[in-house]
């Protein structure tokens, strides 16, 4: 369940990173680049911290499952 | 038998968490009254007394007078946008936050501590903050007992702080500070289009090269699984742990090479 909400977290922090790129396009369409040079930081370190979550929630996701099957067998 | 450290059990006394409380109120009544006033730039000469009451003040205490202070400052900051900022309060708040977060970070981190030998200067009240010092060469794992800040990590938030500032005080003097000034500034048309390309072909390379890793992730086998959650969870807030278990690596690969 801990993993499942990391998860969760994760894919939600990558969703909100591509609301961030959005916004970032608008800003540089309307030729403000200070703000979208700004945004596209936060964008990518949201980014990169939820495919980390992702990540960490899929390796403990496969151990789990090695421990079960360890386990039946 | 009362077996906690003699620095927790002098700053669990009555009169001492009496005193952190008045100064924590004092501290935030000052800020609750000087910030909101739009025409006195946050003073120069808190500096000192804040750091002063931040050698004295409990962890707690301090990430709640940095909650106040950012309260106050998201509070307050529709009616600061359209005035001109204050060099000397941008001054203030970078150095203020960049101490209290160094100072922190060792905190979160839990740096290993050594008991630094008692003297007698040092067994009174007002030396005895600086029992605990954290270890640069960890011989062996101890838990931190001490729950305030060192001289060392407070000795190493001021000197960030310091350079901070002085970072700070050249870029302020390098570029006017006026908030107009941002929206004034507009490239030519094949400037910003190599700047709008780049991006949109940087933001493209990331999102394609993330989502597929994640794909090509769960195919992991589980030894290879668990050796990624042992280095990713003990990364970054157990560094004791992290440390305990490169010694234990270079014990056995020290054996196994006199094998």
């Amino acid at each position: 369940m801990f993993f499942l909400l990391r998860e969760v977290a994760g894919w939600l922090l990558v969703v909100a990173s591509l609301f961030l790129i959005r916004e970032c396009m608008l800003f540089l369409e309307s030729r403000q680049v200070i703000e979208a040079g700004v945004l596209s930081m936060a964008a990518i370190g949201i980014f990169r911290g939820g495919i980390h979550l992702i990540r960490a929630a899929t390796a403990a996701r496969i151990c789990l499952k090695s421990q079960r099957v360890s386990e039946l067998d | 038998m009362n077996s906690e450290s003699p620095n927790l059990q002098l700053f669990k006394q009555p009169a001492s968490v009496i005193m952190y409380g008045l100064t924590t109120t004092v501290l935030a009544v000052i800020m609750w009254t000087i910030l909101p006033q739009e025409e006195t730039p946050i003073p120069f000469v808190l500096l000192p007394l804040f750091v002063g009451f931040l050698l004295f003040l409990r962890v707690w205490t301090i990430a709640l007078l940095v909650l106040l202070f950012l309260v106050v400052l998201i509070l307050n900051e529709p009616s600061r946008y359209d005035q001109q900022m204050q060099p000397d309060a941008i001054l203030f708040a970078a150095g203020m936050l960049v101490f209290v977060i160094s100072a922190c970070r060792f905190y979160v981190s839990s740096a290993p501590l050594v008991n630094v030998k008692q003297t007698p200067l040092k067994s009174t009240r007002f030396f005895s903050w600086e029992h605990w010092k954290p270890s640069r060469v960890p011989h062996s794992i101890q838990p931190r007992h001490a729950q305030h800040f060192t001289l060392a990590e407070v000795w190493t938030g001021l000197l960030r702080a310091c350079f901070t500032l002085a970072i700070t005080m050249v870029l302020l003097w390098l570029v006017p500070l006026d908030l107009r000034s941002v929206q004034n500034v507009r490239l030519t048309p094949s400037g910003l289009r190599a700047i709008v390309l780049g991006i949109s072909l940087f933001f493209i390379v990331m999102l394609t090269s993330g989502i597929l890793s994640l794909f090509a992730w769960k195919r992991l086998s589980p030894s290879e699984a668990r050796v990624y959650l042992k280095s990713t969870l003990t990364d970054f807030l157990h560094t004791d742990l992290r440390m305990y278990i490169k010694q234990k690596l270079k014990q056995r690969r020290a054996r196994l090479k006199g094998q």
